[in-house]
């Protein structure tokens, strides 16, 4: 494949072209799902292309197959050289690449005991019905019970005008239970859990990731909120849970550092590099591949889709913005490296800036220090997303909370829904705790430019933020 | 060999026909195959930015049966070999597992048809130069307006998508569509505030681009001299068509879908026959909708595409369902089996609302707030509804384009509004529609004022 592509990328080259890469995506995905004990979904999905981006004076073209002859790679990227040609006349703003060494890495594995691609259906369909049968015994009840397994596994291979030749194996897993319960009143009321990562299946042997745990888990909380209160409307202090947090860093954050968006000054932090924007609780980081530790449980990405080495980026530190996210296109304009942020979700998409594992570092509290430390507020825990406007305005729903006072927690909370905007959010974080968690969906993901879901991992401590305001019932 | 379009249906068909012959020398019980086609030119604005690309998805799906067991596979690509990994690969899904689906009965199996919608040629014309023109002339309408335009996002698609559908009941069915679209976002900015104004176009033939950077200029600029309402109180509250679009269907995607309402997730399940709304709310599910890019002429399982009557003078008649939650609640299948997503060959078929369609009421749209003491005006943009609970109803959202209306009149413009209620309650507290609608990418909606709802800004 590498000697096919490279032929084709000489003949675009000779044809006017400044820079071509090429992208061979050979992506296969397994899920499983169940709803009430039946499977509704039991699939695999096999998906195999080629992506050619072209620069021409300052442009950039796009142009996709999943005929993989000779013949049609090479219409294709004729193709991206002629959409790149029509938009060169158009722009204000040139695309262009800084040079950068090629590399040949071909040899990239990471270390699991249990690949999923190569243990059989009844092993997956086991761990289904683990769950199940734990969520039934826990909940209370249950109008509806829905489980998911999904494993993303394949290959992808990069090469371009500089001769840079990398292969790797990318590998992602996640088991997700929702229970829905009815309370005597006859409304609804959603738990939720799920455990991911770039994994293999021992994952779901470790003591708090089992599908046991993941079925109770999602179980009991349907079960708590079946009586919980409506959260109060009006500005709180909250104690934000680690997953939540991981929503805020990438949804309310997080896009606003990405280099298309800092270009086109989209983005309100589009000037403020060096400025402090935050607490000095505020560490937020962005990189491809997590401290040991965490690797697994994050998602795993050596490389972006334009063979550029991840790397760790300090979006914040300590409260100082510090830097963006890149594309090589990027990085250029603003005269920055890139940093291993451009990327796709298959083939048929040009890789734009993009996050990797985006998260909040700890602190140092404990978890009843850090209630203390909240004495009056809503504690605010996990969430199914959210979303965040250019202006850095943002809404998310928790999935529960609590109402809480002098540092207790006195009774559960329903439709939590967090709004504000991050730049005021920011200066507002007055703690950390010291357990930081990262957490990295198959089913989830980001969205940005009608490419969703991109796997992209998210955490963080909880963090202790005053001043949010809450929607939800007067 | 790159094929004409009007090529395409056959050659989707008789690729399905052959597959079909493949699975039958297998000896594979029942087996649908689906295979579609398209071509698109994507073109992108971000700020000065341009980012074009342009391709076709093409693949096929396999859902495959042992017994009542069932398997799906699907590959990128319609070459013999990709439907013949499709065909073996759900083979051997369906062969491995172990619980039969009891409540499985067949796959589609009709002979009527429904309408087509128009084949608008000149998305195939149009040249990737002529759309980079459109998006210039985009930008320079939306600069030209005003001096404090500061960034320019949009996004503009094109092209064309043919499918067709094959199952081992002797169905073989093809259906295709033209679209155009173009969504601009223009942002203006003073003195660290930024707004938002939206401009939206969605049909079936090569867009015009003539008038919406300076109607969404004019929309952001507005919206500059906004001022906090710096209190929480219940209001009324009206959402001009976009916006009522977004939240109408939003509202029934899931309480009226048939699995939902089988399987324990629909807060209307039992509620077939009664009063779930005003009397002056009537709302159709929409497959036929002429002019709407999503109009074809069978769905994604091969059943005819159909105008489904939802709500009729507040009384909820029908759910929406697909073949599999039809057989098992005995009713007739509306035609709403739908494969998500821009590869729809990798999905299952899922009970999915069409483009919705709610009718108008009488109230003009200049007098929208006449009798209206104190309220909101919300327009465009609800942030956060994707996140709302769709088993309970509970919403909560975030309105950037706001604008407080008082004794009857439209005032000045407001900061984003967080605006809850929900969302099935909402059906009985519409105080009136306005008598226009517009084709939003959610169907034909005309602006909605409801009582009541939440307001915290």
């Amino acid at each position: 494949m590498f000697d096919k592509l490279q032929t084709i990328i000489s003949k675009i080259e000779s044809k006017g072209a400044d820079f071509v890469d090429a992208r061979y995506d050979e992506l296969l995905t397994r899920t499983i799902i169940k709803e009430n004990e039946r499977i509704e979904e039991c699939k695999t999905l096999k998906r195999a292309g080629v992506g050619f981006n072209v620069y021409y004076k300052g442009a950039l073209g796009y142009a996709f197959s999943a005929d993989l002859s000779s013949k049609i790679l090479e219409q294709t990227a004729n193709n991206a050289l002629e959409i790149a040609k029509a938009s060169s006349r158009a722009i204000d703003i040139k695309l262009e690449i800084e040079p950068l060494q090629p590399i040949t890495e071909l040899n990239l594995k990471l270390n699991i005991k249990e690949p999923a691609w190569l243990s059989d259906l009844d092993e997956k369909m086991d761990l289904l019905k683990r769950g199940e049968i734990s969520a039934r015994e826990n909940g209370e009840n249950i109008t509806s019970l829905k489980i998911m397994y999904g494993e993303l596994s394949g290959e992808k291979k990069f090469t371009n005008s500089e001769g840079t030749e990398i292969q790797w194996n990318p590998l992602l897993l996640e088991l997700m239970c929702i229970v829905t319960s009815k309370n005597q009143q006859g409304d609804l009321a959603t738990g939720y859990e799920a455990k991911n990562g770039s994994n293999g299946l021992e994952y779901f042997k470790n003591e708090d990731s089992t599908p046991e745990e993941i079925g109770k888990n999602a179980a009991l909380m349907a079960k708590e909120k079946m009586t919980a209160k409506a959260a109060p409307a009006g500005k709180f202090s909250v104690l934000c849970e680690n997953f939540l947090a991981g929503v805020l860093a990438h949804e309310t954050f997080g896009h606003l550092t990405e280099g298309d968006f800092i270009v086109s000054k989209g983005s309100p932090l589009h000037n403020k590099l060096g400025e402090t924007l935050g607490s000095e609780y505020v560490t937020i980081i962005d990189e491809g591949v997590l401290p040991t530790d965490y690797t697994l449980k994050g998602l795993w990405l050596p490389y972006d889709d334009q063979g550029v080495k991840t790397k760790r980026s300090v979006l914040i530190e300590k409260g100082i913005l510090k830097e963006f996210l890149h594309s090589r296109a990027t990085a250029k304009i603003l005269k920055a490296e890139p940093t291993g942020n451009a990327r796709a979700v298959n083939f048929t998409f040009a890789p734009i800036p993009r996050m990797k594992n985006t998260y909040f570092t700890p602190g140092d509290l404990t978890e009843e220090e850090a209630l203390k430390q909240l004495d009056t507020g809503i504690y605010a825990i996990k969430s199914l997303g959210g979303s965040a406007e250019f202006d850095g305005s943002f809404i998310f729903q928790a999935l529960k909370g609590y109402w809480v006072e002098n540092g207790e927690k006195q009774y559960p909370l329903k439709d939590v829904a967090l709004s504000g905007n991050i730049l005021d959010l920011l200066k507002n974080i007055r703690g950390a705790t010291k357990d930081l968690e990262i957490f990295s969906s198959f089913f989830g993901g980001c969205g940005k430019d009608g490419q969703a879901p991109l796997p992209c991992g998210i955490g963080g401590p909880k963090l202790i933020i005053d001043n949010v305001r809450f929607g939800g019932e007067q | 060999m790159t094929l004409d379009f009007d090529d395409w249906e056959s050659d989707l068909l008789a690729r399905i026909e052959r597959g079909l012959k493949f699975s039958k020398s297998l000896g594979i019980d029942a087996l649908e195959l689906y295979a579609t086609n398209s071509r698109s030119l994507n073109v992108k604005l971000r700020g000065g930015m341009i980012d074009a690309t342009q391709g076709g998805n093409i693949g096929v799906g396999c859902r495959c049966l042992t017994g009542r067991k069932i398997g799906f596979a699907s590959a990128s690509g319609i070459t013999d070999s990709a439907v013949d990994f499709a065909i073996k690969a759900a083979l051997s899904i369906s062969k491995t597992l172990i619980d039969e689906d009891n409540r499985w009965s067949n796959f589609v199996q009709t002979s009527e048809i429904s309408k087509n919608g128009i084949i608008d040629t000149s998305v195939l014309e149009i040249s990737s130069e002529e759309i980079v023109n459109g998006v210039n002339l985009i930008s320079k309408e939306a600069k030209d307006y005003d001096s404090r335009i500061s960034s320019i996002d949009g996004m503009i698609s094109v092209g064309y998508s043919a499918f067709a559908v094959g199952n081992t009941e002797g169905l073989a069915k093809t259906s295709r569509t033209t679209f155009g679209t173009i969504e601009a976002y223009i942002l203006a900015s003073e003195n660290l505030k930024t707004k938002t104004g939206v401009g939206f176009l969605v049909g079936r033939g090569a867009p015009k681009f003539e008038g919406l950077g300076e109607y969404a200029a004019k929309k952001a600029v507005e919206l500059l001299n906004s001022k906090a309402l710096e209190k929480t109180s219940q209001m009324n509250v009206i959402f001009n068509s976009l916006a009522a679009s977004e939240f109408m269907h939003a509202g029934l995607s899931n309480s009226v879908n048939g699995q939902s309402v089988i399987e324990g997730r629909s807060i209307f399940a039992e509620k077939i026959g009664e009063n779930v709304g005003v009397p002056t709310l009537t709302i159709y599910d929409d497959g036929q909708m002429s002019g709407d890019p999503n109009m074809v002429g069978i769905d994604d399982e091969g059943f005819p595409r159909k105008t489904t009557l939802i709500i009729d003078k507040g009384v909820l008649k029908n759910f929406i369902f697909d073949q599999y939650y039809s057989n098992i609640y005995s009713t007739k299948n509306t035609g709403n089996a739908k494969r998500s997503g821009t590869q729809s060959y990798e999905s299952l078929p899922k009970i999915t609302s069409n483009s919705i369609s709610v009718v108008p009421g009488k109230r003009k749209i200049d007098e929208l707030a006449s009798d209206i003491n104190k309220g909101i005006l919300v327009e465009d943009i609800l942030l956060g509804l994707h996140t709302s609970d769709p088993i309970s109803g509970d919403f909560s959202i975030v309105a950037p384009n706001c604008h407080k209306i008082e004794n009857g009149e439209i005032k000045e413009p407001l900061e984003p509004l967080s605006v809850a209620g929900n969302m099935y309650k909402a059906f009985n507290q519409i105080l009136f529609l306005g008598n226009e609608t517009k084709l939003t990418p959610f169907g034909k909606v005309p602006a909605i004022a409801f009582k009541d709802f939440t307001i915290s800004g």
